[in-house]
């Protein structure tokens, strides 16, 4: 292969083969470190007063570039080159100059006269102009838990009992650090033989439970090498009833651990206050725990201190803390802080007589049956006492199981075996209160209790706003914020923190009368609903668990808003990428009358088979992940799509794209595309899309399919570059595109590599391991945490979630706020409706902190929306948005 | 069997025409392909690389409702000859209306490839190949409506992995090629072609299939007509329909021309069926 030489002017492309340096390459990126903006909305923000509208050099990182943010794009289509410095807004397309879209849609398909959809003109628009005017301020500030937590934490207020109350915050001691690991310490949690556990922050403001452990301890032979192991191990642990690991440093003098933190009080705590749980809490209580166990169990770990003060109480389920980690070898729990003073009632037989090569998992689900005797009767099963006394009666006696409703006799006697092989495993129990699932609701508590999360939540978190927040009213109810009101807000507020929930905390605000504290909760007259329907559990869970987090935290935050007009809740379904059983999944979506809008669905499969539904229903279907063209594309016989808003490109638009960005390599004559058919249909769309695009380029590719079932990609790949193959671009997935870029390098290939949104992910970066450096893939979605207009968002969500979102979060936060935005527009005295949603969303323009989006008349995204990321030192580094033009034939006109 | 099942018909049909149709593509054309009636291709150029994949690779057909019987399958031409020729669709299979055209059959040795320039040559079988024929039938001209004419091709692939192979390369030629000449005073162009697998696109009745659809130009023929070709595979053997399109003559049916495509499909469907019995399990 002969490589053309650069062109003067578009620079070292093909350096890029190898290393992509987007800093070296100005005037392809006028922003390198900026990130792209899908197009810039300065008058349409919104709120953002506050926010000093700056110099944009402020905005601008420094670097050589900086001054060539202003010229003009040379991968934007050559009209642009016209425009007048201020330029019309990019969604107002002028005529465009020439066909952009590949012919696949439902026109006719002549190469010379491409079928000019519904978003034509859109498309030569500039798509991203990184440099909106100066002053703007692209984005608001989501603050998805409403008022920001106070830098420190009153002290706790109330008369103290006699002994610190376990789970309560405690004055820092001067012989206290002020901060860990960049986490300042507010407060001591609890305090035991091993260590201290401490309330920390973050510099994000999340607040985490942080477990100090004592030098001497950590001194002991081996304690790091299992502490670390354990930590790893406690990642692992997936559970929405585990608190997840945060953060850990077993290497510190005093190695540390972090979860997230929990408000709520501990069982032993409620009980010891409000005394036994009625059935249905314990069934729910129990099902919880050993779920969260039964991922404890499946990580390959023990948790060995199953006991009421490990278990803490959010309103929407309980939380299992403290999972196996920096426990000696056959040390016992009784060294730990106690949650419940004087009841170490908790240890199976096994775990008594330090036996310890016996204790296994079945050690915990004996606990779990004395954690739930005691719950149901707030009584341990062996009493309490002296604690030798305590573990002859664990070994030797029966339980004492009277006051036990009937209903979980059995379930707790077959815990309490003194067999531990006799005993059912932690996923048993959960099977047998399988019923009992959290539904995310509060109702799981008797309200004493709720009301002491409620307190415990305020007090703990002192919330400034609180009385802000709670003056919200719904539309049907009078603002009366009594004391209950305020407290049930505080709650829900402060477990947005953690556990979610809070949409059903808000609604119950509103019965605000008097509510009598024994009374359950009245539930809101009416609940209306955001939707997700994502993969949460199959092949796209990555996505499918990023898209259900950024539309958990845009309705939380549209429920902290203090003229919210109404309540929403997310009602999530989990497809599981399942196309055999997705049409009954979506139903359940589509049959809910108080379901206003759904985010979703995570794949085209999916949408394919659930389409119908929410057609039928009406009910509008935002995807912001699944890109088959013909969800929102009809042919002229059938009526237009009116249910499906697509704020990415669809495929073929996509691939348009990405052929577009190997033009950009102005040396690059004969790219060579494959498509491979292992999802036939996103490979042909995508293989269509640069079919077009590299004809408007006058490009020739060198065109390849093969089988699925193809594996010697050497041999294929062998053929295209003997062939005169200069860059490659794989239509196809990821699994292929792993063994492609293992080929390529094999093959010393030197041209640059593409590949499209089903490539883009952390998988790909896994399985190819060097491979994949240097790949460029054109996704759909950017990282929002290098969006400085996502910076409120990326706050949120790690407090929110303890992680900084994955790629598809911000954008599923995006389109989800932008709808509550327009129901709440539209909402009439009658409260929100769906009807009309979808066409109002389409014809509107919302910028959010990803960007701007804008839709055709189908449907479909216009402006653009693929942005290229290359792989570099193992990880995606956005170069920009690919562009909606041949670069080439761009230049040339010019 | 036989195409006996009108469920399975139409759901063919829908496939074959929805799929193209709605994707999108044609609009503009029908399809077209290769020298008269196509043929299954060879290799398009050089190398439409069979790997070799050993012949046991079963990848895709979960719930197909075809168990070969690795006793029936065919190991060498003679073997293969005999399939092909008890599968390849006559003018019965095509309709009422359909005669045999003359020759009926493709010589033994015929192997169309579509040469670098995009236009259709003969070639050499290649050695993955263990027989191929191809079926000429049509509808005489009559009043204005021009002569009709269609072709039926089945080939036997030497494994399941060469014919997934052809598969590919027919695809790839459209893509290729969107335009090629079939022979002198012949052309087909704007190609589109698009594969679905079985599950997918609506496709239940094959392994495989695919359609490919475009505009079909001859000399003596007033204006543009359709081309469509559609090439299903069962196991180790391919089956392909194509029509040319010709005045009076429509894919789908209108006040003012005859429909093309349920000839079309019921030749394919048979050509399916037969195909099963010949390579299935007998019960």
């Amino acid at each position: 292969m002969s490589p053309t030489p650069p062109e003067p002017e578009q620079q070292p492309e093909r350096q890029s083969e190898q290393q992509p340096e987007p800093e070296q390459q100005p005037e392809r990126q006028s922003e390198p470190e900026q990130q792209p903006e899908r197009q810039s909305e300065p008058e349409q923000q919104p709120e953002q007063p506050e926010q000093p509208s700056g110099p944009r050099q402020s905005e601008q990182p420094s670097g050589p570039q900086q001054s060539g943010r202003r010229l003009p794009d040379p991968r934007q289509p050559a009209p642009r080159l016209d425009e007048p410095p201020s330029r019309p807004d990019p969604r107002q397309p002028a005529p465009r100059p020439e066909p952009q879209q590949p012919a696949t849609e439902t026109a006719p398909a002549t190469e010379t006269a491409p079928a000019t959809e519904t978003a034509p003109a859109t498309e030569t628009a500039p798509a991203v102009d990184a440099a909106p005017p100066a002053g703007a301020q692209p984005a608001p500030e989501p603050r998805a838990e409403a008022p920001a937590a106070p830098a420190s934490p009153a002290p706790a207020g109330p008369p103290r009992p006699p002994r610190p109350e376990p789970g309560a915050l405690q004055p820092l001691l001067p012989s206290d650090p002020s901060a860990l690991a960049g986490y300042r310490l507010l407060g001591r949690l609890g305090a035991g033989g091993m260590g201290v556990v401490y309330l920390g922050r973050t510099g994000n403001g999340e607040l985490a439970a942080v477990k100090v452990t004592h030098a001497d301890q950590a001194d002991q032979p081996d304690f790091r090498a299992r502490f670390r192991r354990e930590v790893e191990a406690a990642r692992r642990v997936v559970s929405p009833w585990a608190v997840p690991v945060t953060g850990a440093d077993p290497d510190a003098p005093e190695p540390w651990m972090a979860t997230a933190f929990v408000p709520g009080p501990s069982l032993g705590e409620a009980v010891v206050a409000h005394g036994a749980l009625p059935e249905r809490s314990v069934r729910v209580l129990g099902g919880a725990v050993a779920r969260a166990l039964a991922a404890v169990h499946a990580a390959g770990l023990v948790h060995r201190d199953v006991k009421p003060g490990n278990v803490l109480l959010a309103v929407d389920g309980p939380r299992l803390i403290d999972f196996g980690i920096a426990r000696a070898t056959g040390e016992t729990a009784l060294t730990a802080t106690d949650m419940v003073v004087g009841t170490p009632g908790f240890l199976a037989p096994e775990q008594a007589e330090a036996r310890t090569d016996a204790i296994g998992p079945a050690a915990d689900v004996f606990a779990l049956g004395c954690l739930l005797a005691y719950a149901a009767t707030g009584r341990p099963p062996f009493g309490t006492g002296a604690v030798d006394a305590l573990m002859y009666r664990t070994v030797h006696d029966e339980p004492d199981l009277g006051g036990v409703p009937d209903g979980l006799l059995a379930l707790l006697r077959a815990c309490l075996a003194k067999d531990p092989a006799a005993r059912p495993t932690a996923e048993d129990v959960a099977a047998g209160l399988v019923e009992d699932a959290p539904s995310g609701g509060a109702d799981w508590l008797p309200a004493p209790v709720v009301r002491t999360i409620a307190e415990r939540s305020a007090r703990m978190l002192a919330l400034p706003e609180i009385d802000a927040t709670t003056a919200g009213t719904t539309p049907e109810g009078p603002a009366k914020p009594g004391r209950r009101s305020f407290l049930l807000l505080a709650s829900g507020v402060a477990a947005l923190a953690v556990g979610g929930g809070v949409a059903a905390w808000a609604g119950f605000g509103d019965d605000g009368d008097d509510g009598k504290l024994g009374n359950k909760p009245v539930p809101p007259r009416t609940t209306w609903k955001i939707g997700v329907l994502a993969d949460l559990s199959g092949p796209a869970k990555e996505i499918g668990l990023a898209q259900e987090r950024g539309a958990r935290l845009a309705v939380e935050r549209f429920n902290a808003r203090k003229d919210k007009p109404f309540t929403l809740e997310l009602k999530v379904a989990d497809d599981r990428g399942d196309r055999a059983t997705a049409l009954a999944t979506a139903r359940r979506l589509t049959t809910d009358p108080g379901v206003l809008a759904v985010l979703g669905p995570t794949s085209d499969g999916v949408a394919q088979t659930v389409l119908s539904a929410f057609e039928e229903a009406g009910l509008p279907l935002i995807t912001v992940s699944a890109g088959y063209n013909l969800l929102t594309v009809r042919d002229k016989e059938s009526a237009p799509n009116a249910t499906v808003l697509r704020a990415i490109p669809h495929h073929p638009f996509a691939g348009m794209h990405l052929a577009y960005a190997v033009t950009l390599l102005s040396g690059i004559r004969r790219p060579g595309v494959l498509q491979e058919r292992t999802d036939d249909q996103y490979s042909w769309l995508l293989v269509r899309g640069a079919q077009f695009a590299f004809g408007q380029a006058g490009l020739t590719p060198h065109f390849r399919v093969v089988p699925a079932s193809a594996r010697d990609y050497r041999s294929i790949l062998g053929e295209m570059i003997d062939a005169g193959m200069d860059a490659y671009v794989h239509c196809g997935v990821r699994q292929t595109a792993v063994l492609a870029a293992r080929a390529l390098n094999e093959l010393r290939f030197t041209g640059p590599r593409f590949a499209g949104q089903h490539v883009f992910g952390q998988a790909f970066l896994k399985e190819a391991g060097a491979d994949a450096e240097g790949w460029f893939l054109g996704a759909p979605v950017l990282d929002a945490v290098t969006r400085k207009e996502a910076a409120g968002f990326v706050a949120a969500h790690r407090k929110r979630f303890g992680a900084a979102p994955a790629y598809y979060s911000g954008e599923s936060y995006d389109v989800v706020t932008m709808a509550m935005a327009e129901l709440a527009r539209r909402a009439k005295s009658g409260g929100p409706t769906r009807k009309g949603l979808w066409a109002a969303l389409r014809k509107g323009k919302y910028t959010g902190v990803m960007g701007g989006y804008t839709f055709d008349e189908a449907g479909d995204l216009t402006n653009g929306g693929t942005f290229v990321h290359a792989v570099q030192n193992g990880a995606y580094k956005v170069i920009g948005p690919a562009p909606v033009a041949p670069a080439n034939k761009a230049k040339q006109k010019a | 069997m036989a195409y006996g099942d009108r469920r399975l018909l139409r759901a063919c049909c829908g496939l074959l025409l929805g799929g193209l149709v709605a994707t999108g593509c044609s609009d503009g054309g029908d399809e077209g392909k290769r020298p008269d009636g196509g043929k299954g291709k060879g290799s398009t150029s050089a190398s439409a690389a069979p790997t070799t994949a050993a012949p046991t690779a079963a990848p895709t057909p979960t719930a197909l409702d075809f168990v070969p019987d690795p006793k029936r399958a065919p190991r060498n031409e003679a073997d293969a000859r005999r399939i092909a020729l008890a599968v390849v669709a006559g003018p019965d299979a095509w309709g009422p209306d359909y005669v045999k055209r003359t020759p009926h059959l493709s010589g033994p040795t015929y192997w169309p490839v579509l040469g670098k320039d995009c236009a259709w040559g003969t070639g050499v079988r290649p050695s993955t190949v263990l027989y191929s024929v191809t079926a000429y039938s049509e509808i005489p001209a009559e009043g204005a409506r021009g002569t009709l004419r269609v072709a039926a091709t089945v080939t036997v692939h030497r494994s399941e992995s060469d014919a997934d192979w052809e598969m590919a390369g027919t695809l790839e030629e459209a893509l290729r090629c969107p335009d090629q000449k079939l022979r002198d005073g012949e052309r087909i162009s704007q190609l589109i072609s698009l594969g679905n697998p079985f599950g997918v696109g609506g496709n239940f009745t094959a392994t495989d299939s695919l359609g490919e659809r475009g505009l079909y130009l001859a000399d003596g023929v007033k204006g543009d007509q359709f081309y469509g070709w559609y090439q299903s595979r069962i196991g180790q053997v391919t089956v392909a329909t194509v029509v040319k399109g010709a005045p009076g003559y429509s894919e789908e049916e209108t006040s003012t021309t005859v429909g093309t495509v349920t000839g079309q499909v019921q030749a394919l469907v048979t050509m399916i069926e037969r195909a099963k019995d010949e390579l299935e399990v007998q019960s």
